[in-house]
């Protein structure tokens, strides 16, 4: 059977919780919302099924996939500052550096 | 100001797939730090260097014939934002500010204005609507109005403000409310801001005067053009409190006010108050 393709993570949102902007030297909380990637594992099921009267059997069977998301790793490239990573609840990663 | 562009990647860690969104924000200059001209050797010398210089040309010099005008220069070196205002002239002990709202003097306020380099503050009438001087509101509103666009014609690029005094946006003024002295649609508004005998917090006199200035003008940039606290001892929170009260605000400058040496007024500049010249120092440093 073919393996089931993965999905890549999806960035939906970035927001910056100053809108304004900063001053020097300040807090930057940076909080971004993503939909994770998936790796997807397959199943086979198989069995046989019996008429309970003339005692026939005929097997029956079948595939599924089940796709469960994947840990995303974070980097964040600025040349002016380091970010350090707060959270990351699955759905939401939060992080800070000083403007 | 200054725009901070970032990336954000997001990396599978099974399949090592990603996806990647760039981000920016602003990063917004610090207050340029300053003194009044007759401290500024000395608080620059001790605890700068310092970014911004306040300079007074007085009513006997009327329009300046030269920059910043014979009274309050020369801009030290190194100083990035001068910050200077001059007075109606003194004609027979009366500051003629009907004649130049009138535009008596438009040639040599052009001419002045000209000279004015760009980034630079000025202002005419410093603390204008003050009750100690005997002009009404639409006079002083009618001068700011006059002059704008005469400045921004001669120097495009340089900022014409009108600076009050804290004072007036409190009820033991004889002139307040403040805001009936606001001139609407200036480059900057400029704080005169002190601690007072009550015990008032820096941000409570300068947002009381904050607040009358952005009723009339939403948006209005300000700037601490004088501080200081009569109290000695109170002297390192007072410029502290301030100080963070101007980054919050996004002003332009922060412009601590002495009187010089030996002075023996309330606000006389302290050489051996090491406290007070710590405090400035960490401002400075900070805005550096």
């Amino acid at each position: 059977m073919t393996a089931p393709s993965a999905t890549a993570p999806v960035i939906t949102s970035v927001t910056l919780d100053q809108p304004t902007g900063y001053t020097a030297g300040s807090k930057v909380t940076m909080t971004v919302a993503y939909v994770p990637g998936t790796s997807g594992r397959s199943f086979t099921v198989a069995g046989t099924s019996t008429d309970s009267s003339s005692g026939t059997q005929a097997p029956f069977g079948g595939s599924f996939t089940v796709f469960e998301p994947d840990a995303t790793t974070w980097t964040i490239t600025d040349p002016a500052r380091t970010w350090s990573q707060v959270s990351d609840s699955g759905a939401v990663a939060v992080f800070t550096a000083t403007a | 100001m200054t725009t901070a562009r970032l990336t954000v990647t997001a990396r599978d860690k099974a399949s090592g797939s990603s996806d990647v969104i760039a981000a920016s924000f602003t990063v917004l200059p610090m207050p340029a730090v300053g003194s009044n001209h007759g401290s500024w050797s000395a608080a620059s010398s001790a605890a700068g260097p310092l970014a911004a210089f306040r300079a007074y040309n007085p009513p006997s010099t009327g329009v300046p014939s030269s920059w910043p005008g014979k009274d309050a220069a020369p801009v030290p070196a190194g100083v990035t934002l001068p910050v200077i205002s001059f007075w109606p002239p003194d004609v027979s002990g009366v500051q003629d500010i009907a004649g130049m709202i009138a535009g008596k003097y438009d040639a040599q306020l052009s001419a002045y204005a000209k000279l004015i380099p760009a980034g630079a503050l000025v202002s005419c009438a410093l603390e204008g609507e003050a009750g100690v001087n005997p002009w009404t509101a639409a006079q002083i509103k009618a001068l700011h109005a006059h002059l704008y666009p005469i400045f921004k014609a001669g120097s495009p690029h340089c900022l014409y403000g009108q600076i009050v005094t804290c004072y007036t946006a409190s009820k033991g003024s004889a002139h307040y409310p403040l805001g009936q002295w606001i001139a609407p649609g200036m480059d900057f508004y400029g704080l005169d801001g002190y601690q007072g005998s009550g015990g008032a917090s820096a941000a409570s006199v300068f947002g009381a005067a904050a607040s009358a200035i952005t009723a009339v003008q939403p948006g209005a940039v300000l700037a601490v053009t004088e501080t200081n606290s009569p109290v000695q001892a109170d002297r390192p929170a007072w410029f502290a409190a301030a100080w963070q009260w101007a980054i919050a605000e996004r002003c332009l400058c922060f412009c601590a006010y002495f009187d010089g040496a030996g002075s023996g007024t309330s606000y006389e500049w302290v050489p051996g108050d090491t406290a007070t010249i710590s405090a400035l120092a960490g401002i400075s440093a900070a805005a550096a």
